[in-house]
C-alpha cells in the first residue's frame, strides 16, 4: 500500500492496484483514484512549476477548478498539455509528466527568475523589453516564451477521432450531486425525459466526500440507491464523464470523455463526443467551488482547499498531510478538522478568522488547539510546506505543519448562468456571487444557487425536478421529501491577509499576486475588466475559478468600493477546456465538408483521371496518358482532340432546376436580364442573372423541352445560391406568379460531347431513332430521344466554341452512358477531357466563368451589356443603370497575349500602362484567367482592363510582383478562336 | 443503339464495418420517385388527388402516407415527394393524374435511399440528426426534411421497431456512408447495396 | 439557436440561411431612388425584428422570423406568403 493510503474507508478498490508513471517514475494507485488522489496517496506533493516564477506547486483542489496540478498526459502525437491531475481517472499505464520545469521538477533553473520578480509584475509584457524593437523577435519573445507558459503541444496532428451527437429532453440536469440527483429522481419518477450530466466518473458530488446522511443513509449509500433507481427508468439517461461547457441560444454544449480513462481504446471508438442538448428546462446543479485565501506563501505545496482535503481523505482514503492545520473563515473548514480526527490524524490547529463560532461547529475540532480571530500570515517552506506563521490575540506563533487546509468561502459555480449575458448578484449572506437574472428555462439548485446545505440542495432539486416534470405534462403525484443530516455553512469575510513576507498569490495559475493588483490600481486600471487584462488575473486555463472573487475583493478594498460596486467579469463559454477536435467531430481532412461524386466518377477513376474540387464536387481535371510529362501536355492533347475530333466531358455538376407552371416565361423574364418569354419549345437560350444591386450573379442556359417543361442550368458552384435566389424571387417578391420549381441536378447525368465529330458520335449512339441533322436539330435546339430503356435529353449548346451537344440521362444510367459514348466514339478518336481543357477552350472563346463572375462585375464589364433588355423590368435593372457602373473607365473584359511568343502569362497579374509606376494608383485592372492555347501556340489571357475595348492593339504591362512576373502584353479581342462563330456549326 | 445498365446511388459502396451487427443499412434501388408541387392555390386539390389515386389520406404537412404501391412524403408547403415501387410508368401515371393541379418532376434517379435498422440505430441517428426522434414524437406518420453531417436528407420512419428510411441526393452517397461507418463505430454496420 | 419553422417544426438554425430585415419591399414602379433604398438601407434596431430566413435544409420556405436582436429570443416564424410583395 502506498505511504499515504489509509488502511480502511474511501471509495477506492484496494483489490485492484493500478500501475502508472509520473515523470517516468513507476507508481501504484487504486481503481477509483484520480491521478491527483493517487499522487497524494503516494506522498507526492510537488507536481508542477508555476507559470511565471517557476515556483514549486502542489495540488490545490480535487476537481476541475484545479489551477496548479496541470500535467502533460500521453506521449508523442497523443501528448495533451495542461491536463488537470484532479480530473484524470487513473488507468493502467497512465503516463504523465510535470510541466514548465527544466531540467527537472525538483531542480528548476528558471526558479531563479524569482530573483528578477520585480521585473515580472503586472503589465510587464507591456512595459519591459520595449526597445530596441529589433531585439523583440530575436531575443525577448523567444526567451519569454521559453520561460513562461504551461505545457507543450505535441506539434503533430491530433491522432484521435471525435464525434458529435444531439439529444432532446424535458429536463437537463447539470451535475449529479445531491441537488442534481434529487431533481433527476423527482422528474424521472414521473416519466419525464431526463438527461443527467456529471463531469466526474462517479455520481454523487460532495456526497462521496462528506460524512453526511440522507434518510439515515451515509452519502455514498444513498447515491448508490439513487443511481440504481435511475437506471430502472427508460426515460432517464445518465452521462458520466460529461462536462457541460456552454449555455447557448436554446441549447447546451457538453463534452463526453469516452476513452480518456481507458488503457486500450476499442476499435472505432472516438475519444470524445460533443453533445448538443436541447432541453425544455435545465437545472444547473453544478455545486460550489471553495475559495482560497490570499496570504504570504499561499502557493506552497501542501496548502490545499479544505473541502478538497476532505475529498482525498474520505473519498480516496489518501492522506494529504500528516500534520495539517486548518485556516478557515467558514464552518466548512471545521469539518475538515473533524475528518482528519476520524482518520486518526488529528490536525495541529484550527485557525478561524471569525470569533463567533457556533458551539456545534466548535465541537467538530475536538480538543485540538483553536485560534479564533486569527489569521495565517505566512506559509514557510520550499518544495513543501514546513510551518505557518499565525497572527492573532496571542501575537505571532509559528506552527510546524506539512499541510494546510484553507477555506475562505464558497463560490457557486454560476458561470453557465452568465453565458448569455446575464449578470450575477453579490450576496452579503453567502459572501459570494449568486445567480440573479436568468436565461429562460434555466434554474439553479443547491450550492450553485448559494444554498449550500444538504437539506437546501435536496429541496431545490425536488422542487425544480417537479416543476420541469409538470411543464412536460407529467405532474408529480407525491413529492419526495428527503431528510438530510444537519449542517451549517456560516462564512465570514476573509479574502486577503496583508503583511506577510512571502508572495501572496491571487491567481495561482497565472502567478498574479496581491502586489500586482495593487500596482494595477496605482497605475489606474481600476475597472475589473482592465485589472483582468493588465494583470492576466483569471485569464489562465482555469478562467479564475479560484481567483476572481479574491482579486475583486482586493480591488474593491484598494479602491474603497464594495464588491458589488466593483463588479464582476462575465464568463463566456467554454466553461472548461474542450479539444478543438471535438468541435470538428468527424469533419476533418477530406471530410471537412461532404464530397459529391458524379455518376461517371468510377469510370473516370478507372481512366486514371486527376480530380479537382469544384464546390463540393470532385470533377475530373484531366486524364493523363502514359508518357505525358506534365498536366499541360495532357490538357493540350485534350483540347486538340476536341478542336479536331470529338471529346467528352462530364458536366453533371452544373446546377439544373426544373420549372413549370403557366407563368414560367414571365418569371424568367424577371430573373434574367435577357428575355425568355419568347423561348419556343425545343430551344435553349443563354441567360445572365443579376443581383438586385445590378452586379452579375450567375449565367447558364435555359431550355424549353416541352410546353410546360423548362430546365434552367446554373454554374456548378452557384447552384445552391441560385436555387435560393429563385425561391426568394418566387416566394418573397412575386408569390402571385404560378411557377413550380425544383432542383433536378441529381436526377440527370450530363455530358458535353464536343468537336467537329460530335454529331457522328451521337448518331452512332442513338442510331436511326434520332435525326440529328442540322435541319432537324440546329444550334441551340433541345429535345428528347429514346436511348435503350430510357430517354435521353439532348441540347445543342457549346462552351468550347465547337459544334457541341450536351446529352443527359437519368443518373442511374450515367455510368453506362459514359462507357457507351466511349464505345460509340472509338472509331472517331473520342477523347475524355477534364475541367482544365474546358477552361482552356472557354478562355480561347472569351466566355466568362467564375474568375470574371466574381460579384464585382456588371454585364457591361463582361462585354454582355447588349443582353440587358430595355423592354422589361428584371432583378438588377435599375441598379445596373447607375452612372458609375456604366463608366467606360471601369475595368472591362479584354483578351491579352504576350508580345514575345513563349512568355507565360499568369492570372492575378495587374495591368499598368507602359511607363507608369508600379503603384496602386496606376493600377488599371488585372488578369482573370490564362491558358496555353494549343491552337495559337502561345499563352493567352482574359482580363478586366480600364477602358478595355478602346485599347485593342495597345501594349501594356502585366505586373505580377508576388511571382516576379513583369511582361508586356498586347490588348486583343477576348475571342481568340473563331471570332465569327462558324465552328459551332462546323 | 446502345442499351444502358442502371445503377443505384450506393452501387459498389456496400460493405461491413466492425462486427457489422449493430446497424443494418439496405439500399432501396430502382424505386420510382417524383417531386409533386401544387400549382398556385391548388395544394388542397393536389393532396386530395394524390390521396384518391393511392387510396389514403394526404395532408399538406410533413406527414407520411403509405400503401403497397406508393409512399407520399410531405416535404414542403404544397410539395410532396412520392415514391413508387418499381414501375416504369409510375411517374407518367402520376403526372396524368395530377394534370392541371400540380407539377410532377421525375426524381427516380436523383435520390439514394437506405433503409436503416438494428439494435444500435437510435444512437447512430443521434450522431447526425438534430431533431427529436423520440418514438412518441416522431412516428411512422412523420417525415423530416433535415440535414445529417451537412448533407440534406429526407428522413422517415417505416415502422416502430424502428426501421428508418433516409433519402439523399445520390452524389452524396459515398460521403453519407462515411458518416454512417464512422458513427456506427464499435456498434458495427453492414451496408447492403447492389 | 432553434427556429420554429411553421411547416417542419423547431429546427436548428444551421438548417437556415439568413437574409436580413423583412421590412423593405421591392419597389415596383421603376423609381431608382426607391430601389437604392430597398437594396442598401437597413435599420438596425435593438429589440424584436422581423427577418427573412430561408429553410434551405428543410422545406425550402422563405420565412419571416421574429428575433430579438439583443438576446436572440425568437418569438415566432410565419411563411413569407402572408408577407406581401410590394410596398
Amino acid at each position: 500500500m502506498s505511504v499515504n493510503r489509509l488502511a480502511t474507508g474511501g471509495l477506492v478498490d484496494r483489490q485492484t492496484p493500478i500501475g502508472f508513471s509520473f515523470d517516468g517514475r513507476p507508481l501504484t494507485g487504486l481503481a477509483g483514484d484520480t491521478l491527483a488522489s493517487a499522487l497524494v496517496a503516494n506522498g507526492i506533493g510537488l507536481v508542477g512549476r508555476s507559470f511565471k516564477y517557476h515556483r514549486p506547486r502542489g495540488i490545490v483542489s480535487a476537481g476541475p477548478e484545479e489551477p496548479n496540478a496541470l500535467v502533460e498526459k500521453g506521449r508523442g502525437a497523443y501528448r495533451e498539455p495542461n491536463t488537470r491531475a484532479t480530473t484524470i481517472e487513473l488507468y493502467p499505464g497512465l503516463d504523465v509528466a510535470s510541466q514548465n520545469r527544466w531540467p527537472s521538477l525538483r531542480f528548476d533553473v528558471q526558479a531563479i527568475g524569482q530573483l528578477a520578480s520585480p521585473l515580472l509584475g503586472a503589465g510587464f509584457y507591456y512595459k519591459t523589453f520595449m526597445w530596441p524593437a529589433a531585439l523583440w523577435e530575436r531575443l525577448y519573445e523567444p526567451a519569454i516564451r521559453h520561460a513562461a507558459g504551461l505545457g507543450r503541444l505535441s506539434g503533430a496532428p491530433d491522432p484521435d477521432t471525435y464525434e458529435k451527437a444531439y439529444a432532446f429532453c424535458d429536463l437537463l440536469v447539470i451535475g449529479a450531486g445531491p441537488a442534481g440527483l434529487a431533481a433527476a429522481l423527482t422528474a424521472g419518477r414521473t416519466g419525464a425525459r431526463v438527461i443527467l450530466l456529471e463531469q466526474d466518473f462517479a455520481l454523487g458530488g460532495r456526497l462521496l466526500s462528506d460524512t453526511v446522511e440522507i434518510d439515515g443513509m451515509p452519502g455514498p449509500v444513498w447515491v448508490r440507491e439513487a443511481e440504481a433507481e435511475l437506471a430502472t427508468f427508460d426515460n432517464v439517461r445518465i452521462l458520466t464523464r460529461t462536462a457541460a461547457f456552454g449555455l447557448y441560444d436554446g441549447e447546451i454544449g457538453a463534452v463526453e470523455r469516452l476513452t480518456d480513462h481507458l488503457a486500450v481504446t476499442p476499435a472505432g471508438m472516438p475519444r470524445q463526443r460533443l453533445w448538443t442538448l436541447v432541453a425544455v428546462q435545465t437545472v444547473l446543479a453544478a455545486g460550489a467551488i471553495e475559495r482560497p485565501i490570499v496570504f504570504g506563501g499561499n502557493d506552497r505545496p501542501g496548502i490545499m482547499l479544505a473541502a478538497a482535503m476532505r475529498t482525498y481523505l474520505q473519498r480516496f482514503a489518501a492522506l494529504p498531510g500528516r500534520r495539517v492545520a486548518v485556516f478557515t473563515a467558514t464552518d466548512d473548514g471545521w469539518r475538515t478538522a473533524e475528518a482528519f480526527a476520524s482518520a486518526g490524524v488529528p490536525v495541529a490547529a484550527v485557525i478561524d478568522a471569525r470569533r463567533d463560532i457556533a458551539a456545534s461547529v466548535r465541537a467538530l475540532a475536538g480538543d485540538v488547539p483553536v485560534f479564533l480571530g486569527a489569521r495565517v500570515l505566512d506559509a514557510i517552506g520550499g518544495q513543501s510546506l514546513s510551518a505557518i506563521e499565525v497572527i492573532g490575540d496571542h501575537g505571532r506563533r509559528r506552527i510546524a505543519v506539512d499541510g494546510l487546509a484553507v477555506s475562505g468561502g464558497f463560490n457557486p459555480d454560476i458561470a453557465m448562468t452568465t453565458h448569455l449575458g446575464h449578470k450575477p448578484r453579490w450576496s452579503d449572506a453567502s459572501l459570494a456571487f449568486v445567480p440573479d437574472a436568468m436565461p429562460a428555462n434555466l434554474a439553479v439548485a443547491g450550492a450553485a444557487a448559494g444554498r449550500f446545505t444538504l437539506a437546501e440542495a435536496l429541496a431545490d432539486g425536488a422542487r425544480l425536478g417537479a416543476a420541469a416534470a409538470g411543464a412536460a405534462g407529467k405532474p408529480v403525484v407525491a413529492a419526495p421529501a428527503w431528510r438530510a443530516s444537519d449542517e451549517t455553512f456560516a462564512v465570514g469575510p476573509l479574502f486577503h491577509v496583508e503583511g506577510g513576507r512571502g508572495k501572496a498569490f491571487v491567481d495561482l495559475q497565472n502567478d498574479v499576486t496581491d502586489k500586482d493588483v495593487a500596482q494595477s490600481v496605482r497605475e489606474g486600471f481600476v475597472s475589473v475588466e482592465h485589472l483582468k487584462r493588465y494583470t492576466t488575473l483569471g485569464m489562465a486555463t482555469d478562467q479564475g475559478r479560484t481567483s476572481s472573487v479574491n482579486g475583486l475583493a482586493i480591488l474593491a478594498r484598494l479602491t474603497g468600493r464594495t464588491i458589488p460596486e466593483t463588479g464582476s467579469t462575465r464568463a463566456r463559454p467554454p466553461h472548461g477546456p474542450v479539444a478543438i477536435g471535438a468541435f470538428a467531430g468527424l469533419h476533418t481532412g477530406t471530410h471537412f465538408k461532404p464530397t459529391r461524386l458524379t455518376a461517371s466518377h468510377g469510370w473516370a477513376k478507372e481512366q486514371g483521371a486527376v480530380f479537382v474540387e469544384t464546390g463540393q464536387w470532385l470533377r475530373a481535371q484531366w486524364f493523363p496518358r502514359a508518357g505525358e510529362r506534365d498536366w499541360l501536355e495532357s490538357v493540350t492533347r485534350e483540347v486538340d482532340a476536341v478542336r479536331s475530333g470529338v471529346g467528352i466531358c462530364d458536366v453533371s455538376t452544373l446546377g439544373k432546376i426544373a420549372l413549370s407552371g403557366p407563368d414560367v416565361g414571365a418569371f424568367l423574364d424577371r430573373v434574367y436580364c435577357n428575355t425568355f418569354s419568347t423561348l419556343p419549345v425545343g430551344k435553349a437560350r443563354y441567360g445572365l442573372m443579376l443581383r438586385e444591386d445590378g452586379f452579375v450573379m450567375d449565367d447558364g442556359t435555359t431550355a424549353r423541352l416541352g410546353e410546360d417543361d423548362y430546365v434552367l442550368s446554373t454554374t456548378t458552384v452557384n447552384a445552391g445560391k441560385v436555387m435560393q435566389h429563385l425561391a426568394f424571387c418566387h416566394q418573397v417578391l412575386w408569390p402571385d406568379l404560378d411557377v413550380q420549381m425544383v432542383s433536378v441536378t441529381e436526377q440527370w447525368a450530363q455530358f458535353a460531347v464536343a468537336g467537329p465529330r460530335s454529331r457522328a458520335l451521337l448518331q452512332q449512339l442513338f442510331g436511326p431513332a434520332a435525326d440529328l441533322s442540322d435541319a432537324a436539330f440546329p444550334y441551340l435546339a433541345c429535345g428528347t430521344f429514346p436511348l435503350g430503356a430510357t430517354m435521353a435529353r439532348l441540347f445543342r449548346i457549346s462552351f468550347s466554341g465547337e459544334r457541341a451537344y450536351e446529352i443527359a440521362v437519368p443518373a442511374g444510367y450515367g455510368d453506362a452512358l459514359i462507357r457507351a459514348l466511349m464505345v460509340a466514339g472509338r472509331d472517331l478518336g473520342v477523347t475524355p477531357y477534364g475541367t482544365e481543357a474546358l477552361a482552356v477552350m472557354r478562355i480561347e472563346k472569351g466566355h466568362v466563368a467564375g474568375a470574371e463572375l466574381n460579384g464585382q462585375t456588371v454585364a457591361r464589364d463582361l462585354g454582355l451589356g447588349r443582353m440587358m433588355s430595355r423592354k422589361k423590368d428584371y432583378v438588377g435593372r435599375l441598379m445596373a443603370e447607375r452612372e458609375a457602373l456604366n463608366d467606360p473607365s471601369r475595368p472591362t473584359l479584354v483578351g491579352l497575349q504576350p508580345t514575345v511568343p513563349g512568355v507565360r502569362l499568369r492570372a492575378g497579374a495587374h495591368f499598368l500602362s507602359l511607363g507608369a509606376p508600379a503603384t496602386a494608383a496606376s493600377d488599371e485592372g488585372y488578369m482573370t484567367a490564362t491558358a496555353f492555347s494549343p491552337a495559337l501556340g502561345h499563352w493567352i489571357g482574359l482580363g478586366l482592363l480600364a477602358r478595355g475595348p478602346e485599347r485593342i492593339g495597345e501594349q501594356i504591362r502585366a505586373y505580377d510582383p508576388i511571382r516576379g512576373g513583369d511582361v508586356v502584353v498586347e490588348v486583343v479581342n477576348p475571342v481568340f478562336i473563331d471570332p465569327e462563330g462558324t465552328r459551332v456549326h462546323g | 443503339m446502345a442499351d444502358l445498365v442502371h445503377r443505384g446511388g450506393y452501387a459498389g459502396l456496400g460493405r461491413r464495418v466492425g462486427s457489422g451487427d449493430g446497424v443494418l443499412a439496405v439500399e432501396r434501388a430502382g424505386l420510382a420517385a417524383a417531386t409533386v408541387i401544387a400549382r398556385r392555390g391548388k395544394a388542397g386539390e393536389t393532396a386530395a388527388r394524390l390521396g384518391s389515386r393511392f387510396g389514403f389520406a394526404v395532408v399538406d404537412g410533413p406527414k407520411r402516407a403509405v400503401s403497397a404501391v406508393a409512399t407520399v412524403l410531405g416535404t414542403g408547403p404544397g410539395t410532396w415527394f412520392v415514391f413508387g415501387e418499381e414501375d416504369p410508368g409510375f411517374v407518367a401515371g402520376l403526372r396524368a393524374a395530377l394534370a392541371g393541379v400540380a407539377a410532377v418532376v421525375d426524381q427516380s434517379d436523383g435520390q439514394a435511399v437506405l433503409h436503416l435498422s438494428g439494435a444500435r440505430l437510435p444512437e447512430l441517428l443521434e450522431k447526425g440528426v438534430r431533431i427529436d426522434l423520440d418514438p412518441a414524437r416522431f412516428t411512422p406518420a412523420d417525415v423530416a426534411v433535415t440535414a445529417i453531417a451537412h448533407i440534406g436528407v429526407t428522413l422517415w420512419k417505416i415502422d416502430a421497431v424502428p426501421t428508418f428510411a433516409v433519402a439523399l441526393p445520390r452524389s452524396y452517397a459515398a460521403s453519407f456512408r462515411h458518416w454512417l461507418e464512422t458513427s456506427a463505430g464499435p456498434a458495427g454496420l453492414t451496408v447492403m447495396s447492389d | 439557436m432553434r427556429i420554429p419553422c411553421p411547416y417542419c417544426g423547431p429546427r436548428d438554425s444551421s438548417e437556415f440561411a439568413y437574409h436580413g430585415d423583412a421590412a423593405p419591399r421591392r419597389p415596383a414602379d421603376g423609381d431608382a431612388a426607391a430601389m437604392a433604398t430597398y437594396v442598401y438601407l437597413r435599420d438596425n434596431p435593438a429589440g424584436p425584428m422581423e427577418e427573412l430566413w430561408y429553410h434551405a435544409y428543410g422545406c425550402r420556405s422563405w420565412l419571416v422570423v421574429c428575433r430579438d436582436t439583443r438576446d436572440h429570443t425568437i418569438t415566432g416564424a410565419k411563411p413569407v406568403a402572408t408577407h406581401g410583395a410590394t410596398a
